[in-house]
């Protein structure tokens, strides 16, 4: 699992899952001869990983009606292939994403893109762990210094015409699971 | 066999030598005196050799390649403790020995010491004459004197997907 942050900012880690692999004794071992053979299993497990970096805060320019949406690319280096993101905001109301300005709050949403650009959308619920999402870097932890998916902020027309003057701010909590 | 043996009893006179005889009597008086007969043994004894104390190489659990992993080992050899080494992989592909999973496969390496430096083996293929094998004792007197290297290639390592992945390595001493 990996998470980030994002103050409609974010902040990028790795984290490992791992299991560990039973440790079953089949040596076998040699008996004098004219020649001897024993045996020994070889075994390895490679581990699932994952990690999301590249990511950056996402700031709206000031405007009195609701600005276009903004994206931001980021590399996703998953293993398997395949992943899981949970992206959440620290002034959720359920799951809906919410900017706050301390006393009055705009709503927004967030969708996943399974590219740098273009690719396949995801619409997310603030909380909750998306469906598997295909297209992770499987061997560059740096994705080679590309993107391999990006993040979408859309900022909700209602909630934002009718919001006083003020700066609204959230932090979005990014999870990245393998899958 | 048997023997029938006449001999006189005392110093009697002439005439009553005949009577005076005693007749001692062992086995069939139609045996012959005695026989003999010779029996060759010969034995001709081959080298032997064993090898003991190998142990199952278990890598940790890891996304990087992790460190290569060694076992030390007796190998026992009255060829003045010289042997051979042949390794198998059970999932060799030629010469290369490869762990198999569901998600591929990984090549490994698999080095041998006997006295020196590590040697890598080839699977299936003879090495060339190791030395340092006990001369006399099949468990080394407890000990050990020879000792197996298994590294994992990093390229395969990394180009595999998460899982575990096995093999059976098959270690056939010969004496040299």
């Amino acid at each position: 699992m990996a998470n980030g942050k994002t103050k409609l900012a974010v902040i990028a880690g790795v984290a490992l899952a791992s299991s560990l692999v039973a440790a079953a004794f089949a040596a076998t071992q040699g008996t004098p001869g004219a020649t001897s053979t024993g045996s020994a299993d070889v075994r390895a497990e490679k581990e699932s990983a994952v990690s999301i970096t590249g990511l950056n805060d996402i700031v709206f320019a000031a405007s009195a009606t609701t600005p276009a949406p903004l994206a931001d690319p980021v590399c996703v280096f998953s293993n398997p292939g395949s992943y899981t993101v949970n992206v959440s905001s620290a002034n959720a109301a359920g799951g809906t994403y919410r900017l706050s300005s301390g006393s009055g709050f705009i709503n927004y949403s967030v969708s996943w893109f399974n590219a740098g650009s273009g690719g396949a959308t995801v619409a997310l619920t603030s909380g909750t762990a998306s469906p598997s999402i295909t297209g992770a870097d499987q061997t560059s932890p740096t994705c080679g210094g590309g993107d391999t998916a990006r993040i979408q902020v859309t900022i909700d027309p209602a909630t934002y015409i009718s919001a006083p003057a003020a700066t609204y701010t959230d932090t979005l909590t990014i999870i990245v699971s393998p899958t | 066999m048997s023997t029938a043996r006449v001999r006189p009893v005392g110093g009697l006179a002439a005439a009553a030598v005949a009577a005076a005889f005693a007749i001692l009597l062992t086995g069939s008086p139609a045996a012959p005196a005695t026989a003999e007969a010779d029996r060759d043994v010969q034995i001709r004894k081959l080298d032997a050799v064993r090898i003991s104390g190998l142990s199952d190489f278990i890598f940790p659990v890891s996304m990087e390649t992790p460190a290569p992993l060694t076992d030390q080992v007796c190998v026992f050899s009255t060829a003045s403790g010289r042997y051979q080494i042949t390794a198998t992989s059970a999932n060799a592909s030629g010469r290369d020995f490869r762990l198999a999973g569901d998600g591929g496969i990984i090549v490994y390496h698999v080095a041998w010491r006997g006295t020196g430096g590590y040697e890598e083996l080839d699977s299936g293929r003879a090495s060339d004459t190791m030395g340092g094998g006990s001369r006399t004792s099949p468990s080394c007197g407890g000990g050990t004197n020879a000792s197996i290297r298994v590294s994992l290639d990093p390229a395969t390592y990394a180009a595999a997907l998460p899982g575990i992945y096995a093999d059976t390595l098959t270690i056939t001493v010969a004496p040299d």
